[in-house]
């Protein structure tokens, strides 16, 4: 506790020792949640940058009514959240963006091929259909699905970084569940 | 029987990749980028204010032409209607109006 008092008072006088201690400790952390959402390293290396660079800019933000990992942790989320809608609004605007770009070689067209690091070899066709439908899941199901199982959070840490109560988190992972069910149904019947 | 549970053991099978999925170790290049930026004062990757004004724009034209596509064809049709009621009622020829029971009524 005395240490995330000391880290957040070396942020907020912008010690960049304090940026470093922070880094050590949460990159892990911020990084393999943005690579739950984003799959794709390049990504997940850039929200990590604007993960720290936030955390360091809005530091005196910071009251100190949650833990300091809660806070990065909700950062984490409303940034891969905000970079996959803008990845959909570009996608849907690709179109008119490349009508507009002033041909500096920019391929707005383009989206990046999906590549989790952590996945081995042989779960990737799995993986790859388990991402699809979690795509489709609401976002705050699939922010509960993603802390529940790619960073094994308990139910109390997930209620904490998602504002809302244990048994809700509850139902969001049972909701969650019974959605990619559904989804995963469908795709079956659809490649059988 | 057979085939639904094969889908079940499929889907289980996708949901449990999931605890498969290892932990992986962020770049160390990363900090020195975020210390560059920091330094630079570039900000994260957001739509730009021209492409955003350029896509305002063009919205703002689409429904410009819309509007004016749908008031003009509005009048031509009003135009074209009165026309075609107006050689319709000169010929006597409005199915409303025209009762064949009632002209053999009249002419008797």
């Amino acid at each position: 506790m005395q240490e995330q008092e000391n880290l957040i008072e070396g942020l907020k006088r912008g010690d960049p020792k304090a940026l470093e201690s922070l880094f050590s400790v949460y990159k892990d952390k911020v990084y393999n949640t943005a690579l739950g959402y984003l799959q794709n390293v390049q990504d997940a290396e850039e929200l990590t940058q604007d993960v720290f660079i936030e955390v360091f800019n809005s530091a005196g933000k910071f009251k100190g009514t949650s833990a300091l990992s809660t806070w990065i942790y909700r950062i984490t989320i409303n940034k891969s959240l905000d970079k996959i809608k803008y990845q959909k609004r570009k996608k849907r605007f690709a179109v008119f963006t490349s009508i507009f770009s002033s041909g500096k070689g920019e391929t707005d067209i383009d989206t990046p091929d999906r590549f989790h690091p952590g996945i081995e070899a042989e779960m990737k066709e799995s993986s790859k259909l388990l991402f699809k439908a979690l795509d489709k899941l609401p976002e705050k199901q699939r922010s509960a699905f993603i802390l529940a199982k790619l960073e094994s959070l308990g139910n109390k840490e997930i209620s904490e970084v998602l504002n809302c109560s244990v048994s809700a988190v509850e139902s969001l992972l049972v909701r969650a569940k019974q959605n990619l069910v559904k989804e995963l149904s469908s795709k079956y019947d659809e490649l059988h | 029987m057979v085939q639904n549970k094969n889908k079940d053991k499929w889907i289980e099978e996708v949901l449990n990749s999931a605890d498969k999925i290892r932990k992986v170790e962020a770049s160390p290049f990363i900090y020195p980028k975020i210390l560059h930026r920091l330094k630079t004062g570039r900000s994260s990757n957001m739509i730009p204010v021209r492409r955003a004004a350029l896509g305002f724009i063009t919205i703002i034209l689409l429904a410009v032409i819309n509007l004016l596509v749908i008031f003009n064809s509005g009048t031509g049709n009003s135009t074209e209607k009165t026309s075609v009621t107006k050689t319709l009622s000169s010929t006597q020829f409005i199915p409303s109006q025209y009762n064949p029971y009632l002209e053999i009524l009249n002419n008797n």
